[in-house]
């Protein structure tokens, strides 16, 4: 099963270059095999299928609507499962000899069958009825999430005992890796006991941090709070030590102290993780919060830009915002609070452009006012006269489109928060006189 | 899973715009698949940036307004057209004086003619009115990325360099020469 998906993924992957044509032939080959194991599978369960119909929505799936290879696999069992009125874990659950024995390091894809020799190293508290035990395993070669289904009926596992499971699924949600032990789920414990690497959270100085789903510890001040924008999330912000600042979340199922902006912490057990390139630290439920006495001072790094302004975002110019959560209001409404009173306020977020690269960048009111030369006060009248909120953004692209400026501030997400803003003057003929040295 | 990610304004000269002949095969699978040019000195663009004079503008509309702009830098002309899908450009320009210094981003178009030259031109994305400072600064900085992009190419450093080889039969030198004399047009 897992060789069989290598390869097919490999097709698949294959199928995109230039030597189209001579895959396609090995792709036909790929998915009458394919359909040919699914034809035998369903035969031990006493059904028989027309191969050519399974073929057919095999290749309609992959080379018609371009569905991946195991998509595709996964997509025509399920339809068959359906018709025949076979139950999923009958049809999977009984390939035994399929799913292999592994390490948990070697997991790196969803919904694959896999049985492991681990220990279990943490259990956490359930969240829901449905789970019956959550928390952490581990092998030689790391750690994995796991979670045992209520309905799964199964003997309950021991923090520190070591067991060979048999027949989990993997499942995967933002790039981590989990495994579910369900109904047709073995457990046995081991006499040996499995090792794990060692875990220990090492501590870390946040200009450090490069890697996700690594265990730290940090000492660090709150350095904002944000609205969270969700309620299973308790608090969210930024922490910073001497040598930057990381975005952090503190689940609210963690049941950790209120952090409080301003103070310095003794941060243990977090969790990195990372999205489109950045890097946030996660509180979890054995994450601990230590106050301290020491006054963090705070390293901002921050980064310069200079380039021309060539877009202004939707929702800049003269805004409203929300006056309990501060939030931008969309048509008049919160999203949170519906229908407010709005507060003015002025911003623009803008793409800078140097040719090689973009830049976004968030252009608080006080730069906004300093670089637009429209105070929010002389906005709103502007707003007013013309009955329209959009002449201010229309005069604001006016005036700063196809500009170079030079910006600093620090980097959040997509965005330069704007810190300062220049406008680029006049070439010197020095520059030019060394540019044209280079090259004549 | 890769980012959507903005397209990099460009910086070419309306010479080498105006030589760029090399059009990409879009891919037929995907409506949002951007359309790039490939041009002499190795820039596979989408989007781009220029600052210039304009010097002659007309509506050439017959029912809604369409406005043919040609704006100029020191080595050539730019062709912009503006109509009802980009309006605000489109105000721009039916606004401004000529000449004047007008800044566009925008896609590039290409055309090919019934003879078979391809012709390029700009579908601008925003105009603005902008100064001789801004003009400077872009002319040196269009130059300076010219001569980076000529340098790759004759490092074979370039990504683009096979496309180019294959496509163009043009000498490097004269866009060397180009940067160059724009250059000393702004000293």
């Amino acid at each position: 099963m897992i060789t069989f998906t290598l390869l097919f993924g490999y097709l698949y992957l294959s199928g995109c270059s230039r030597m189209k044509h001579k895959l396609d032939d090995r792709g036909n080959v790929m998915i009458q095999e394919t359909s040919e194991q699914i034809r035998k599978r369903f035969l031990e369960l006493d059904v028989d299928i027309e191969p050519g119909e399974i073929e057919r929505r095999l290749s309609d799936l992959i080379e018609r609507f371009k569905v991946p290879a195991q998509e595709a696999q996964r997509s025509v069992v399920s339809y068959f499962l359906r018709e025949h009125k076979i139950k999923r874990e009958d049809y999977y659950g009984a390939m035994q000899g399929e799913t292999s024995s592994m390490r948990i390091s070697d997991i790196d894809q969803a919904e694959q069958w896999v049985s492991l020799h681990a220990k279990v190293v943490q259990l956490w508290e359930s969240t829901s009825p449905a789970i019956d035990q959550v928390g952490l395993i581990g092998d030689e070669t790391g750690t994995i999430k796991f979670v045992k289904w209520a309905k799964a009926n199964l003997p309950a596992l021991v923090e520190g005992k070591s067991y060979s499971i048999e027949n989990m699924t993997t499942d995967e949600w933002e790039g981590r890796f989990s495994v579910k032990m369900n109904r047709t789920t073995r457990i046995s414990e081991l006499d040996e006991e499995i090792e794990t690497p060692d875990r220990e959270a090492q501590l870390v100085a946040i200009d450090g941090i490069n890697e996700s789903g690594k265990w730290i510890n940090l000492r660090a001040k709150v350095t904002q709070l944000w609205d969270s924008e969700h309620e299973s999330i308790d608090q969210i912000g930024l922490i910073g030590d001497e040598t930057g600042t990381i975005k952090f979340v503190k689940w609210a199922k963690s049941e950790l102290p209120e952090l409080v902006e301003g103070k310095s912490y003794s941060f243990e057990n977090l969790v990195t993780d990372e999205f489109e390139e950045r890097f946030s630290v996660k509180f979890n439920k054995s994450s601990s919060i230590k106050e301290i006495d020491d006054d963090i001072e705070v390293g901002y790094s921050t980064t310069e830009f200079t380039g021309a302004m060539v877009h202004i975002q939707d929702g800049s110019g003269l805004i409203r915002r929300c006056p309990i959560c501060n939030r931008a209001l969309m048509k008049g409404t919160c999203m949170e609070h519906g229908n407010v009173d709005g507060i003015h306020d002025l911003r623009i977020k803008a793409v800078m452009d140097d040719g090689i690269a973009v830049q976004e960048a968030l252009f608080n009111r006080e730069i906004t006012e300093s670089i637009g030369g429209i105070t929010v006060d002389e906005a709103k009248e502007m707003a007013v006269d013309a009955l329209d909120h959009n002449v201010v953004l229309d005069e604001m692209k006016k005036r700063l489109l196809g500009r170079y400026y030079t910006i600093t501030g620090s980097i959040l997400d997509r965005y330069l928060l704007v810190e300062s803003v220049q406008l680029m003057g006049g070439i010197s003929d020095h520059e030019i006189e060394s540019l044209l040295a280079e090259v004549t | 899973m890769a980012a959507f990610a903005r397209e990099v304004a460009y910086r070419i000269f309306a010479q080498e715009l105006r030589d760029t002949t090399l059009v990409l095969e879009r891919d037929i699978e995907d409506a949002y698949a951007p359309q790039y040019v490939v041009t002499p000195t190795g820039a596979k663009v989408n989007r781009i940036f220029i600052v210039g004079t304009l010097t002659e503008k007309e509506d050439i509309g017959t029912d809604a307004e369409y406005w043919r702009a040609r704006i100029s830098d020191p080595t050539g002309t730019f062709f912009v057209y503006a109509g009802q899908y980009q309006p605000d450009a489109a105000r721009v320009i039916a606004d401004a004086s000529v000449p004047e210094f007008l800044a566009v981003v925008g896609k590039v178009g290409v055309y090919t003619t019934e003879d078979g030259n391809v012709m390029t031109s700009i579908r601008p994305e925003a105009i603005s009115v902008v100064d001789a400072v801004t003009r400077d600064r872009w002319v040196v900085e269009t130059a300076r990325q010219t001569l980076d992009r000529i340098r790759k190419l004759e490092d074979r450093s370039s990504q683009n360099i096979e496309m180019v080889q294959e496509h163009y039969s043009l000498d490097i030198e004269q866009y060397r020469q180009v940067a160059i004399s724009a250059l000393e047009s702004i000293q």
